[in-house]
């Protein structure tokens, strides 16, 4: 089996840029950050049709949600007629989140390789607040930088909301910062968008994931 | 054989304290750099050997002339070079054929000036990859030390900078001229000031990592307009993180990345937005303004941090007592109510109708006794009521009463920030005493507020 550099560095090869959610989840994955389980046996679905060519795939009407078992592999290949060089993702509704986070990756001009780490979900439009680090962040200040943000209390029981799996998003937060860092000289983006942290104690998972590859014209 | 090249922190050190400084480009015209740079080096009563090159005059100001560097007999440390842009490499050629440490290139006329400047500043680049000296420039207002007299500039704005402990470098010579003189205002001295011009050689990145390692320094002021080694910047500012207090005016453009493929990473961070969390994690101030950056650098050079944001505020009058207590209670710290024990103890040494509770409000009672200072700045910072205390005068004549807090701020480790409203003409005494120990004064309670801040963040808790 090949390493995830090696995977990177054949797609960056092929010409690719996007990488779409399927494709970068998997990768993501074996990089050690959780996402939805992948055609699950029972419980509600999503289903997703993805492809480097529509990295915004809900403008393209390419995701069901809340879809059963049963109705999911004939929504995947409904989906497949829209985008014929796509792949069908069927993965668990993640249906108890707490509150949703959205972590990016990118280069800066000046500093390098960057975090992004800001309120997710629909609140992104709502709530302007994103807090910028350097990537990689170890777990003290990934947690530091969570924690200076107003929105980290909607993991902390917001209105008797039950509490967020704060520790869960720190650990995600560090592993994609990490995951970034190595591979920067590949990967001109990442963002996991939404996150969605689950009730104390059950984790966080990456609900959305892009990655851009570095083009390898530009980049040499 | 040719010299190996020196480091950035040698040639510093070299500059720091030179045995000579030769003015290449010396002129008897006072209107000229030339001369303006020749007489401040002169007036600043430095105590090495200065040597004029000049290759037509006999003397300037005094100074008798060598037509050039290698014709001077004894060794030269640094070369100040006011030429034109058009002589700066047939000069330095000559530099490197001496012992010269330091070339401070004043010259302007390059990246700053269209395209022959570019291809001038190319050659020049070129050229300093393997010159055995390194250089300040081109186009900066050169250097000064205080600590050895050493003003190796033109600019007037550096004129009775005494020493201290804080340093400052700056891309912009005017900027870093500006920000000497308002901090020689607040009474804080400098360790030394680079201004680093168009950066082809020495970068303040370098200067940055010099006052790191120098003893003398606790403080570094930095207008940087780009940072050019980005890596070593994050390097010594995590290295310092905690330990020395780095300020940063830094511009941003405000703008969101350009992005291809929209995603919100770019759009909800921009360059702007990066800086500011990238300072945030590096434990640096940022300044918005050169003003800003002059009040924090003031109350980061006490050398003391914060182990929490309760303020005690000392005040004889109540008005600035209110104004200092509302600017820190909606900045983001806590004036907490004083307890019964501390408010009995402080009552006991003032008139019935002082208020106790913090702020506190001396009263006119404080001018009859400048020890009284000092008692009240003992009690409050005793135990854990407080993490800073904030003493508010008007004025007064003793030089007395300076003493007496400076006595009370140095037997603490908490940071007592000293606001005294009245300027110079009215206080002279005490502001000169002030300045004498480089203890920094404020001259409102806002911008002793913008210092405490600064020692929060530089603290790691703002």
């Amino acid at each position: 089996m090949s390493t995830i550099a090696q995977d990177l560095a054949r797609w960056a090869r092929a010409g690719r840029t996007v990488v779409h959610e399927a494709d970068a989840k998997a990768l993501l994955t074996r990089a050690g950050i959780p996402v939805p389980l992948r055609n699950p046996l029972s419980g509600a679905c999503a289903v997703k049709l993805c492809s480097d060519r529509h990295p915004h795939k809900t403008e393209h009407g390419l995701v069901k949600l809340n879809v059963s078992v049963s109705e999911a592999p004939q929504i995947g290949s409904e989906l497949g007629e829209i985008v014929p060089d796509g792949i069908v993702l069927i993965e668990a509704m993640v249906d108890d989140g707490v509150a949703e986070w959205i972590i990016g990756c990118r280069h800066d001009p000046t500093f390098g390789p960057i975090v992004v780490i800001g309120v997710g979900g629909i609140l992104v439009e709502l709530v302007d607040e994103a807090t910028a680090r350097l990537a990689p962040l170890d777990h003290e200040m990934a947690r530091r930088a969570i924690e200076s943000q107003r929105a980290v209390g909607l993991l902390r029981g917001l209105r008797g909301k039950r509490l967020g799996d704060l520790t869960a998003l720190v650990d995600l937060v560090t592993t994609v910062s990490q995951f970034f860092a190595e591979h920067a000289a590949v990967i001109e983006q990442i963002e996991i968008n939404p996150v969605i942290v689950r009730p104390d104690g059950l984790g966080a998972v990456a609900a959305d994931a892009l990655i851009v590859l570095r083009s390898t014209l530009t980049h040499g | 054989m040719r010299r190996l090249r020196i480091s950035g922190r040698q040639a510093l050190d070299a500059a720091a304290a030179p045995q000579s400084v030769a003015v290449i480009g010396a002129s008897s015209n006072p209107l000229k750099l030339g001369h303006l740079v020749l007489k401040t080096l002169i007036n600043s009563g430095y105590p090495g050997r200065i040597y004029a090159i000049n290759p037509t005059a006999t003397s300037v100001l005094g100074v008798v002339t060598h037509p050039s560097l290698v014709s001077v007999d004894g060794p030269v440390d640094v070369a100040v070079v006011i030429v034109p842009a058009s002589q700066l490499m047939a000069t330095l050629q000559e530099c490197a054929a001496t012992q010269v440490s330091l070339v401070v290139a004043i010259t302007s006329g390059f990246a700053e000036a269209g395209n022959d400047g570019q291809q001038l500043q190319q050659e020049l680049e070129a050229f300093l990859k393997t010159a055995p000296f390194r250089l300040l420039g081109p186009n900066c207002e050169g250097y000064v030390v205080p600590a050895s007299n050493t003003f190796v500039t033109f600019s007037m704005m550096t004129h009775g900078l005494r020493p201290g402990p804080v340093g400052i470098v700056g891309q912009s010579g005017a900027i870093t001229g500006t920000v000497a003189y308002r901090l020689r205002k607040t009474g804080v001295g400098i360790r030394a000031l680079f201004s680093t011009g168009n950066e082809t050689d020495l970068t303040a990145v370098e200067a940055l990592e010099w006052f790191a390692d120098d003893v003398e320094t606790n403080t570094v002021i930095c207008y940087l307009e780009q940072i050019r080694e980005p890596d070593r910047f994050i390097a010594v500012a995590r290295r310092l993180r905690g330990l020395k207090a780095i300020v940063v005016q830094m511009p941003g453009k405000g703008e969101a990345t350009v992005d291809s493929v929209g995603t919100h990473t770019g759009a909800i961070a921009g360059d702007d937005r990066v800086i500011d969390g990238v300072f945030e994690e590096l434990q640096i101030v940022r300044a918005r303004d050169h003003s800003t950056a002059v009040d924090a650098a003031a109350a980061l050079s006490l050398g003391r941090r914060l182990k929490g944001l309760k303020v005690g505020i000392l005040s004889v009058a109540g008005g600035l007592a209110v104004e200092a207590s509302d600017l820190f209670e909606g900045g983001g710290f806590q004036v907490p109510r004083f307890g019964d024990l501390l408010q009995q103890r402080i009552r006991s040494s003032l008139p019935y109708f002082a208020a106790v509770r913090n702020p506190v409000d001396l009263t006119g009672a404080a001018f009859s006794s400048p020890a009284l200072f000092r008692e009240l700045i003992e009690l409050v910072v005793e135990g854990t009521t407080v993490d800073a205390v904030v003493v508010i005068v008007t004025f007064s004549q003793q030089a007395a009463f300076a003493d007496e807090i400076m006595r009370a701020a140095r037997a603490t480790d908490k940071p007592v920030l000293v606001v005294w409203t009245a300027p110079e003409s009215i206080s002279p005494a005490p502001l000169a005493a002030f300045a004498r120990e480089s203890f920094p004064i404020f001259d409102a309670p806002l911008r002793a507020f913008t210092g405490l801040c600064a020692i929060a963040r530089f603290s790691g808790l703002m």
